[in-house]
């Protein structure tokens, strides 16, 4: 039977819950224009109990049990997805906008006009080669590029170093700082859940900073339910940051970035390369070391729980370091041995847990060595006399210190053998002593395919390497091999009357002077390079460019003895050009039709080399190759009109061939070279670094990253179209992820906005049921009235 | 799909916000008269800009030379001619000194104003264009013709070495046609191109610009001995006529040789017309060249006025209506209309 007033509960809770409704709308109405309001509801449901002996049962009214936000968490997926490539794509755009300010000519007056403007003085002068005012034009419009180009090369280079600190000063502090607000978020989202609330305000803030972070790094966002007491659980927050690839056991690379409110950090640094990197330190406690610990141990425990002597064999523990710190670890286990009840059991498990996200770190090796496995036991009669138990030994090589190693330690006894302290360094419990491992710090290297790093860094490092993309080092490669074929080229010309000259413009090692002396002859050089950081260096030629055989030296009469004094190997051309194949130094393509694998190196000559003009030449003691100089890297900021033009110590040969005063064919030949094809070669910068030290000369063909035909004009009018096309391209892809983005969050918002028509309809709807309600009170209570105070009054 | 507030605002956001950049780009183009104003937002025919403005500043450049030489071979033609006019009256002197003169003073007179003319011949031909001097073929800076002790044409390439335009020495007469053919080329757009692999130019693809007075005035001897130099032979024919009695045979010799030298003088001077006609020729080619390349740039950089205006007035349009609908959509909701 249904109680008397029980009617009034039911109004009152429906009174109560359209006004919980009415505050959500409220709330919703108030959060428009809130950035990252997602819309909430009131959750009502109808309450109700079921009384098993009843024939009905009417409700009790309505409730409002939670509010909940309205959201698609795999349009959050989508969206971050995206956001990571746009993220990309513009900072590219923005980048290569800088350099279109530089290397744009279409509508301003640059370098291709300063060109024409030099071609115009020199065909002026090759009418009036007597007259020093004509030859005085020519300098002064050569002075004039050759500043163009030292401000072209510094405009690029402030582009890189702009670059370089958005990246380091605003990017990844602020990609440290929302790692940091998301922890401090999942903090206080865990706290208020354990108490059973929903901060759905907070879980908006979480999800605008994950988007903001998305665009930054490619992550991938995980709920995972973790037990905080007994009984309370908890979706803490995982963000993974993705990665190429998987590691050596099949695991995903991707770096566990935030767990719950702990995260590391970022770091930016500039290699010895030039070369931009980005680190992830991972915060000390809360790492994948934590993990791999826990489940050695856990592993162990269950072994042991299970009565086994444990024999541990072929185990191998691999960390990954780099710079010392440990920035991974490997346990692999071949296989696991124990003895139970007498008899063996061979447990294959295969154990393996890695955490390696990188291949690139150094690897030190940690072996743990069973010395003594089980071996069958045979009597005095030679029968099979069971197993021997198995020893358990270890060998530990600790990783901080390659020298402390130590064999023959017992296997340990304790039951949680591998232990982490509060650095987060590693131990292994032996009999004898605690073993360190690792030291703390996880710092990886990492790699972005998306977000806005992965376009710094792709626009910082990428120098358009074959079909790879073109980045900053792109345009600075093309401003250096344009000043040095310039110099290279007029040098050579205005050089080439000089007797003997090692600056001919046919630069092979045929036509070199070994007996140049730079020190005492003064080559007639129009064009040098401020501050060489070497005097041997050759203003204008590439040493080492198309060559590499004439930087080294060989000795024909070149023995070599033994300790007793015979020769144990002779001057050889086949065994020289072997060696120069072995070192990189010598293509093998360079032989005509001849690969490594066909070569008779013992049949070749120098004679069969192509391309180079080397029998004069005497080759291959690879203990005497030395590099020729060590060339500078950054020729375009540095070319100049020479100290000897410009003060008049000497000027452009008119003519070699021996002519009167007004004969002009070098002239000529300068206004050929002008306009006529060049081979413009290009060099990666890790070439010319790699080549800085002798001992260690790496270079290959390989190192030339790209090789151009065309004029001056051509190579410049053409590094002009490469940046306009790639901008038009860049601009296209943008506007791509642009229009995906914006129809992501079209979506999202369809989802998760705030409709004013909708919430104008909810207010009546709510106004109503609320009206509804109080009119159920009313109604309730006039029918009250007529029990209490108008029955029993029959008759009066 | 459901269709919230700021999603409207949003999207008419974007929207507006693309008319705008319509109209702003568009705006830019009548203001600019470009159809692009950078390289990424039309490559390839920015890439075809570059080259032509390359050609034409090259044309430029030919042009430029063409018309300082075509001054230059004006200016060698008109001291040609005038030192033909020299001859010409030499040639009616040493006729009149030969038939006309019978006494040694008549004779003498003659031989004097011969000199005279002698002396102006080799100004002439060490005539001055600007700084450089007509006639010395490759040499410019030195004095080409100066006239020896005994009344002898010299040349010379450097002025240090002078050598005696008759002298019989078949050294000097090789070293005088090696100055005779040495040639100073200048680049008119021909290609300018060398032999492959050297620096050989090859000849057709520029221009000589060299003009040497040897070729004018004559060097070396004929046949029999006598200077084929119109100034030798002068001088030659003032001794001669000095002497008395002269050898009247031997003068109408000289005058014979020198009626040849003459007649190359024509030669030397119709040949400097037909290289100026040629100049002139390319000149005409240059300037056609630099017009056809000037048309082609507008054609490839400039906008067509009418277009461009037509598409400025639609995007201002499209921008307008834009701005009314947004006062349409975005000013009420059903809240509006709530009682």
């Amino acid at each position: 039977m249904r109680a008397t007033f029980s009617g009034f509960t039911t109004a009152q809770m429906a009174l109560s819950s359209s006004q919980n409704s009415l505050h959500v709308t409220g709330q919703n109405i108030a959060n428009i224009n809130t950035e990252g309001y997602t819309r909430q509801q009131a959750d009502q449901i109808s309450l109700n109990t079921t009384t098993p002996d009843q024939r009905f049962n009417i409700g009790y009214g309505s409730m409002t049990t939670k509010i909940s936000q309205i959201r698609d968490p795999y349009l959050d997926i989508r969206f971050r997805n995206e956001v990571a490539s746009l993220g990309k794509a513009d900072l590219v755009c923005d980048v290569l906008n800088e350099l279109e300010n530089v290397f744009d000519e279409i509508a301003k007056s640059g370098l291709q006009d300063q060109l024409s403007e030099v071609l115009t003085t020199l065909q002026d002068y090759s009418l009036n080669p007597n007259n020093q005012a004509f030859q005085e034009m020519v300098k002064g419009s050569a002075d004039s590029l050759t500043k163009l180009i030292n401000q072209y090369a510094k405009e690029v280079s402030a582009v890189r170093t702009e670059t370089n600190d958005s990246l380091f000063e605003v990017d990844i502090p602020n990609v440290n700082l929302l790692l940091e607000k998301i922890g401090a978020l999942n903090y206080s989202i865990e706290q208020a859940e354990l108490l059973g609330s929903s901060p759905l305000e907070l879980y908006d803030e979480r999800n605008m900073y994950l988007d903001e972070l998305a665009s930054y790094i490619p992550i991938e966002v995980k709920t995972i339910e973790t037990t905080l007491q007994p009984g309370i659980t908890v979706g803490r927050v995982q963000v993974n940051l993705l990665q190429d690839g998987v590691d050596s056991y099949g695991n995903s690379n991707d770096i566990l970035i935030i767990n719950g409110y702990i995260s590391g950090s970022f770091q930016g640094s500039i290699d010895e390369f030039g070369e931009t990197d980005i680190q992830y330190t991972a915060a000390v406690g809360e790492t994948r070391v934590d993990t791999a610990v826990s489940e050695l141990n856990t592993l162990i425990e269950n072994l042991e729980s299970a009565n086994y002597n444990i024999a541990i064999y072929n185990l191998k523990v691999q960390a990954e370091t780099d710079d010392a710190s440990i920035s991974s670890l490997n346990v692999e286990k071949a296989s696991w041995e124990a003895v139970r009840d007498g008899i063996l059991k061979q447990i294959d498990a295969m154990f393996a847990i890695n955490y390696a996200t990188d291949e690139r770190g150094v690897v030190t090796e940690l072996s743990f060595i069973e010395e003594k496995a089980p071996e069958a036991q045979y009597d005095d009669n030679g029968d099979f006399d069971g197993y021997s138990s198995a020893t358990s030994t270890l060998y530990t090589i600790p990783l901080t210190d390659i020298s402390n190693i130590t064999t023959n330690q017992t296997m340990p006894t304790a039951s949680q053998p591998f232990s982490v302290d509060e650095t987060g360094t590693i131990y292994v419990q032996t009999l004898n002593a605690l073993y360190p491992i690792s030291n703390n710090a996880t710092t990886l290297q990492l790699d972005f395919e998306s977000g806005s790093f992965a376009g710094s860094l792709q626009m910082l490092n990428e120098y358009g390497d074959g079909t790879t993309f073109k980045g900053i080092g792109f345009y600075e490669e093309q401003l250096n091999t344009f000043a040095l074929m310039l110099a290279e080229v007029f040098n050579g010309i205005n050089n080439a009357g000089v007797p003997e000259s090692p600056y001919s413009t046919d630069y092979t090692a045929d036509n070199y002077n070994p007996d140049y002396d730079p020190n005492t002859d003064t080559p007639y050089n129009l064009f040098t390079f401020s501050n060489p950081p070497n005097d041997d260096w050759f203003f204008g030629q590439q040493v080492l460019e198309d060559n590499p055989l004439y930087d080294y030296t060989i000795d024909p009469n070149y023995e070599e003895f033994d300790e007793e004094g015979n020769p144990v190997e002779t001057f050889n051309e086949g065994a020289a050009i072997q060696y120069l194949v072995n070192q990189g130094i010598v293509n093998d393509t360079h032989y005509a039709g001849i690969t490594s694998d066909t070569m008779d190196f013992s049949t070749i000559t120098f004679a069969d080399l192509t391309g180079y003009s080397i029998d004069d030449y005497v080759y291959n003691v690879p203990e005497q190759i030395w590099v020729e100089a060590e060339p500078p890297s950054n020729f375009a900021s540095m070319l100049q009109v020479s100290t000897g033009w410009n003060n008049d110590e000497w000027g452009i040969v008119n003519s070699i061939t021996g002519g009167a005063s007004g004969a002009n064919d070098n002239i000529l030949n300068m206004i050929n070279a002008l306009n006529s094809s060049h081979t413009f070669e290009s060099y990666a910068p890790e070439y010319l670094d790699s080549i800085s030290s002798p001992d260690d000369p790496q270079i290959t063909e390989g190192d030339m990253i790209r090789s151009f035909e065309g004029s001056f004009h051509e190579f410049f009018a053409n590094t002009s179209s490469v940046l306009g096309l790639d901008i038009n391209n860049n601009k296209q892809v943008l506007n791509n992820h642009t229009v995906l983005v914006n129809e992501i969050e079209n979506s999202k918002s369809s989802v998760s906005g705030v409709n004013l028509d909708e919430e104008g309809m909810n207010l009546i709807k709510y106004q109503q049921a609320y009206n509804a309600a109080a009119r159920l009170m009313t109604t309730l209570d006039e029918a009250l009235d007529k029990i209490i105070n108008s029955m029993g009054l029959v008759g009066r | 799909m459901r269709l919230t507030t700021n999603q409207i605002m949003s999207n008419y956001q974007t929207g507006l916000n693309s008319a705008a950049m319509q109209q702003y780009s568009d705006m830019n183009s009548v203001m600019s008269q470009r159809k692009f104003q950078t390289v990424a937002e039309d490559p390839s025919s920015a890439a075809k800009a570059f080259q032509l403005r390359k050609q034409s500043m090259a044309t430029e450049d030919h042009i430029a030379n063409v018309k300082t030489i075509i001054s230059k071979f004006d200016n060698a033609s008109s001291s040609a001619l005038q030192i033909n006019t020299i001859a010409n009256q030499v040639s009616g002197d040493m006729l009149r000194a030969i038939n006309g003169a019978s006494s040694y003073e008549s004779r003498l007179a003659y031989a004097q104003g011969i000199d005279a003319l002698k002396e102006s011949i080799v100004s002439s031909a060490n005539a001055k264009f600007g700084d450089s001097h007509i006639f010395g073929g490759q040499n410019v800076d030195f004095v080409p013709f100066q006239l020896d002790e005994d009344g002898y044409l010299q040349f010379s390439m450097d002025g240090e070495n002078y050598y005696n335009v008759s002298d019989p020495d078949p050294d000097v007469q090789e070293i005088l046609k090696s100055f005779s053919d040495a040639s100073v080329f200048v680049d008119l757009g021909f290609g300018l191109e060398y032999e492959a692999g050297t620096t050989n130019l090859i000849e057709n693809s520029a221009f000589n610009i060299s003009i040497c007075g040897l070729d004018m005035l004559g060097f070396g001897e004929t046949e029999d001995g006598m200077p084929t130099n119109i100034v030798d032979l002068m001088n030659d024919f003032v001794i001669e006529l000095e002497i008395d009695p002269p050898d009247i045979d031997y003068l109408n010799d000289i005058h014979d040789q020198f009626s040849a030298g003459a007649d190359d003088i024509l030669d030397f001077i119709t040949s400097i017309g037909t290289r100026g006609t040629f100049l002139n020729t390319t000149q005409t080619r240059l300037d056609d060249s630099l017009f056809a390349l000037q048309e082609k740039i507008v054609d490839t950089e400039n906008i067509d006025v009418a277009e461009a205006i037509t598409n400025y007035s639609w995007s201002t349009f499209a921008y307008n209506q834009a701005l009314k609908i947004g006062n349409g959509i975005l000013s009420q909701s059903f809240i509006d209309f709530m009682h």
